[in-house]
């Protein structure tokens, strides 16, 4: 016994020296890495908020305390000291507006609804935090959210007021029995419609005109899929990109089936009434032709199995010259075939139409989640007065030292300040009218009047046309003078088909859309790797049947009251 | 023995069980009070005592999921065979491990086929879809040399439950192995002495020796994998599964996840869970009963 | 060692280890190939060049993990962690394992303890009451959060109690017979001879420790206090366009997900690397020491 334990001992000891060294050699490492790629940016001190031109109302005095949570990624960067507790937002609501914020918890966003579900369920509820539609349904039941109606009327400054009219849909999604209980996060929804992408260069070299119809678009896939657009002399390239669940941001089919006038997983409206996209009998012919390119391999045979990531690699690998995602693709995942090829670069194309019917690209409402206040916190105002100072001084800023201080230095753009805040939203038309005055002034070459990203945008596009710069092809197909960014102003004028249910889920809705999308996609897959097209109205005639008819009966309900 | 006897002798077992039963009570059975959410629609702030009760409507949900019958039987299936090959693999590695001489190549085999335990799905998922690939897999290649034609190891429905137990044993047998290799080498050497001078075989030697030595631990750790034999591998699944094979690929818990779990349907997940336990307790029952009659084995 | 006194035939030792030499090498493969993803460019890694070998050899990736200040705290914890939970388990488990490897007739009440544990295993309530219960007891965003509501480790109990209760039992009437008390059994007779089912439970619950993530996330309010496995979960940045802003695009270009998540987890492999030699050994010496006392 004794050996046996001595020996044991001895063990530990050594075991833990061990572990010591690898510690004292992973420290040493971080100390040299540090200073490698220790950010640029300068400190900001409290009195730095004394010259800048900002609106806020008199502070709180004596200050009030607001407990909060937030959500906050590992690979969130603060400035020197500062930490998620004290930074430099925390400093400005403390000092501008009166308002001590505190965190009850801070976790991953992976994590947040998980946490925030927990701590919510278990009694434990923040003065003010920001929760997604089905939370915000189960909360407001509870009666455990303030009534931001009135305070909302009083407080909204007109720069809130004007980006939550942007759009049309963002503040009635926060309603419930006409009165207000949360404060929407909008963003540009128009950022969700799909959009064509083509290897310009793979249409150059085998002299394939622009696509102008979805007959260009399957023929542009049938000889990128035969003729060697990569000329290294093997047939390894496919003519459309899919993932194996169809749908997301990139390699996505909703462009497809928008150019055969189908619309799936949205609401339309059809003689007066919403009816769902994914059962209307447009879908047919799209399905038809998806399963002939995959019948002449004009789709890679193991799509059923790649997931995103996977379809990435094959992006990257240059095997793919075709995708229908959204405007923003270049940055990713487009921008990685020109780090094997350095001349590849992709076109944006309006989706085309298979008919004389010009196509309308589908999108919803880009509110998910709402900032809410517990019905017992004594300031909800205190709210109000967040976003004001965010909407009023901050995100539509032209101050450089205001952008610095408060969003970050756009040289250093590994540190991303308004992290720091779930006080911040988007403004729903700034991609449309940032892309206009960077286009004009593009055209006259004239960078004055710009705000700083668009400043620094303006310089990476002239130096594509001036000097070259093949990486810079990314703002090119973006915010360029035929970039995307025009795409997006034609679907917002009259190209577009938005989502006509905006609501949170409906009971029915909440219960069984799941499992109808899960029946969809299988359905999807199965008839493109060639189940005969009848599938299709089976699937029809199924998901009518368990459950389908009833959620559209609730949403027609819901209609009556939101048209 | 008179009582008091009894419980001189027996105070010190229970002095042993305290500080366990202590932590196992506040934080094993007092959350179990919570198995009663299962019955109700839970709201926030509202908690186990103030949420509206609802019966049976949260289970009624769960069997109304289209599809639910034949994801039980996956999940079963699926389960059963991770469990069956979860023994027989280990064993057959440690009875080969033990034959080897060499401490170097033991002790070196030991921890690499340990290593792809230290790996979560999200990563080995990556990995095993380039593997198997139809059209540049290593593993269709293998097979290719040897005539046999291409295999869809995850987007053929009648494949992919077979997958998955191959790929989840690749990723697990190492664990077993060791506790199988401890078993082994706990086997009483005289045995094989005797056994030796009686002239058995080696095969002889195995069946009578070396199996019966082990019977004990491979009915145990059996017993404990049927103990989790509706948690079919959610991460395993959910990161290799598509609509392609959701067929016989779909377990409780990957479509428990689709379903909303992630929405806040607190009670509907509830009720899984305890129609799960519920299995699990019947599937266990009929495991020790069955242990206790063939084997004449106790596991508890 | 037992069955090594019987030498196998020469063609079965070879067939022998070509098989143990194939599985070794299917096991090693995704290992070499984070490696090689970890200190691979980003480029290579991103467009799926990379097998076993790196491609554009660099340590970039290296650098960027180390130079996150929470990857050496979460390191720490994570080994704090191990050393402090694994014994706090293994005391637990042999202190339940002794009563409830008694015969019934030595201990009456065991039928009922061991359903009692076992029964944890079967049920639970759930997430909710779960939180609300370590939210109670005040260990929310404490370290022993991380070790007590999981002290005791029913499994493992099991192993351990069938262990004690086939281990010899002429020793234990012996040791009776010269008036040795339960206490005397289990530390004098029983723990030596399970050294083996011992050093193998303890690396079970040490890797256990080592490995878990999802207590970590849930339970801390904050990401100072993660072990390392869940700040490893944390560090993926996942391209969700929900998420996304033109500035999230901007650093996703410029850190690779694949080849920084790959080195993450091979620096957090080192440890079980570095450790699990020496474990091996002492299962040998155990066993040793448990066939000369027995």
């Amino acid at each position: 016994m004794m050996t046996f334990i001595t020996k044991s001992r001895r063990r530990i000891i050594a075991v833990a020296g061990l572990l010591m060294a690898v510690l004292a050699l992973v420290s040493c490492g971080r100390d040299s890495a540090t200073e490698a790629l220790e950010p640029t940016a300068t400190v900001v001190a409290s009195a730095a908020f004394q010259g800048l031109d900002l609106v806020v109302p008199a502070p709180y005095d004596p200050p009030i305390s607001m407990d909060s949570v937030i959500s906050v990624d590992a690979t969130v960067k603060f400035l020197n000291d500062d930490d998620i507790y004290n930074n430099v937002w925390t400093r400005a609501y403390a000092e501008l507006l009166g308002i001590n914020l505190g965190f009850k918890w801070v976790v991953d966003g992976s994590m947040y609804d998980q946490k925030l579900g927990l701590s919510i369920n278990s009694g434990d509820i923040p003065d003010m935090f920001r929760v997604n539609g089905a939370q915000f349904v189960l909360l407001h039941e509870a009666g455990l959210l303030a009534d931001l109606t009135d305070v909302y009327a009083a407080e909204g400054s007109p720069n809130t007021r004007d980006i939550m009219a942007q759009d049309p849909v963002a503040l009635k999604a926060a309603t419930i029995g006409g009165r207000l209980w949360g404060i929407p996060l909008t963003d540009a929804s128009i950022a969700s419609a799909p959009v064509l992408w083509v290897r310009q260069d793979w249409l150059d070299k085998l002299e394939i005109p622009a696509p102008t119809s979805m007959a260009d678009v399957l023929e542009i896939s049938r000889r990128f899929a035969e003729e060697d657009p990569d000329g290294n002399g093997v047939d390894d390239t496919v003519g459309l990109a899919v993932t194996k669940e169809l749908w997301g941001p990139s390699a996505s089919l909703t462009g497809f089936f928008n150019g055969f006038h189908a619309y799936p997983h949205i609401w339309i409206e059809r003689d007066g009434a919403l009816t769902y996209g994914s059962v209307q009998p447009e879908m047919r012919s799209a399905l038809i032709a998806l399963q002939g390119m995959y019948k002449s391999g004009q789709i890679d045979p193991e799509f059923g199995v790649k997931d995103i990531n996977k379809v990435t690699e094959t992006i990257a690998q240059g095997k793919v010259g075709m995708e229908f995602g959204v405007w923003w693709n270049p940055y990713h995942p487009l921008y990685l075939s020109q780090q094997n090829e350095p001349d590849a670069y992709w076109s944006p194309y309006a989706i085309p139409s298979v008919d004389d019917t010009p196509a309308k690209s589908q999108y919803s409402s880009a509110v998910g989640s709402f900032l809410v206040v517990n019905a017992e916190y004594e300031h909800p105002e205190a709210l109000i007065r967040m976003i004001n100072f965010w909407t009023d001084n901050i995100v539509r800023t032209q101050d450089d030292n205001v952008r610095r201080i408060f969003l970050g230095d756009i040289n250093a753009p590994d540190v991303v300040l308004y992290k720091y805040t779930i006080a911040h939203l988007w403004e729903p038309n700034a991609i449309l009218s940032g892309g206009r005055l960077l286009r004009e002034a593009l055209a006259k070459r004239d960078p004055t009047g710009l705000n700083l990203d668009a400043q620094w945008r303006y310089r990476i596009i002239q130096a594509y046309f001036e000097q070259g710069t093949k990486e810079a092809w990314v703002e090119v197909a973006t915010n360029g003078p035929d970039g995307s960014v025009t795409i997006l102003e034609r679907v917002a004028e009259d190209m577009g088909m938005m989502n006509r249910f905006y609501g949170t889920p409906t009971p029915v809705m909440a219960e069984k859309m799941a499992a109808l999308q899960t029946m969809e996609v299988e359905m999807i897959t199965k008839i493109i790797m060639g189940d005969p097209i009848e599938r299709f109205d089976q699937f029809v005639e199924d998901w009518r049947r368990t459950g389908g008819d009833a959620i559209i009966e609730e949403v027609n309900v819901w209609y009556a009251d939101n048209r | 023995m008179t009582a008091r006897g009894r419980l001189r002798r027996e105070l010190p077992l229970y002095v042993m069980l305290a500080p366990a039963i202590v932590l196992v009570l506040v934080y094993a059975y007092a959350p179990m009070v919570g198995i009663v959410m299962a019955f109700q629609r839970v709201l926030p702030g509202k908690g186990i005592f103030g949420s509206p009760w609802v019966g049976l409507a949260n289970f009624q949900r769960v069997l109304e999921m289209p599809t639910i019958f034949q994801v039980v039987w996956n999940t079963v299936r699926i389960a059963g065979l991770k469990a069956i090959a979860g023994v027989i693999v280990p064993v057959a590695v440690a009875l080969m491990l033990n034959d080897v001489r060499s401490r170097l190549i033991k002790r070196s085999v030991q921890t690499i086929i340990y290593l792809p335990h230290f790996l979560s799905w999200v990563i080995l998922a990556g990995i095993v879809v380039d593997i198997l690939s139809p059209s540049e897999g290593v593993a269709n290649k293998a097979l290719a040399l040897v005539g046999i034609r291409p295999i869809f190891f995850l987007g053929d429905d009648r494949v992919f439950p077979w997958t998955m137990v191959v790929t989840d044993v690749w990723k697990s047998f190492g664990f077993g192995t060791i506790v199988y290799l401890a078993a082994l080498m706990d086997i009483d050497p005289t045995l094989y002495e005797a056994a030796m001078a009686d002239g058995a075989t080696r095969w002889q030697q195995t069946r009578h020796i070396t199996l019966p030595g082990i019977a004990g631990t491979i009915i145990m750790l059996s017993t404990l994998s049927l103990g989790n034999i509706l948690n079919a591998g959610f991460d395993q699944i959910f990161n290799l599964y598509g609509p392609l094979v959701y067929r016989t690929g779909d377990i409780i818990d990957t479509l428990v996840y689709r379903t909303g779990m992630l929405d806040n349907q607190f009670g509907v997940a509830t009720a899984v869970g305890l129609l799960k336990s519920v299995v699990s307790l019947l599937l266990i029952g009929i495991a020790y009963k069955l242990a206790a009659k063939w084997a004449d084995y106790r596991i508890f | 060692m037992g069955s090594k006194l019987f030498r196998p035939p020469l063609a079965q030792s070879i067939l022998n280890l070509v098989v143990l030499g194939l599985l070794g090498l299917l096991c090693l493969f995704p290992i070499l190939h984070i490696l090689a993803l970890s200190l691979s460019s980003s480029t290579a890694a991103g467009s799926g060049r990379v097998t076993i070998f790196p491609v554009d050899l660099t340590t970039l990736s290296y650098r960027f993990v180390l130079d996150t200040p929470a990857f050496g705290k979460a390191f720490l914890i994570s080994l704090q962690r191990v050393l402090v939970g694994t014994p706090i388990n293994m005391a637990l488990t042999v202190l339940v394992a002794y009563p409830l490897s008694r015969s019934p007739k030595a201990f009456r009440a065991r039928g009922f303890f061991a359903w009692f544990f076992l029964i944890t295993v079967l049920f639970s309530g759930g997430l909710i009451p779960w939180y609300m219960v370590i939210r109670q007891t005040g260990l929310i965003d404490k370290f022993w959060a991380l070790i007590l509501p999981g002290a005791v480790p029913v499994l493992n109990v099991i192993l351990l109690a069938n262990a004690f209760r086939n281990s010899p039992a002429e020793l234990e009437e012996a040791a009776v017979m010269d008036g040795a008390g339960h206490w005397t059994i289990l530390w004098r007779i029983l723990l030596p001879l399970s050294a083996p089912v011992l050093a193998t439970v303890t690396l079970f619950v040490a890797v256990g420790h080592w490995n878990s993530w999802f207590d970590g996330l849930i339970l801390m309010n904050s990401p100072e206090r993660y072990p390392l496995q869940s700040y490893l979960q944390t560090i993926i940045i996942n391209p969700d366009p929900r998420m996304l802003t033109e500035r999230d695009l901007a650093i996703l270009k410029v850190i690779n997900n694949r080849t920084t998540k790959a080195a993450q987890i091979f620096i957090a492999m080192v440890p079980i690397l570095v450790v699990y030699p020496f474990l091996q050994r002492y299962f040998t010496a155990g066993v040793k020491l448990g066939a000369i006392k027995g």
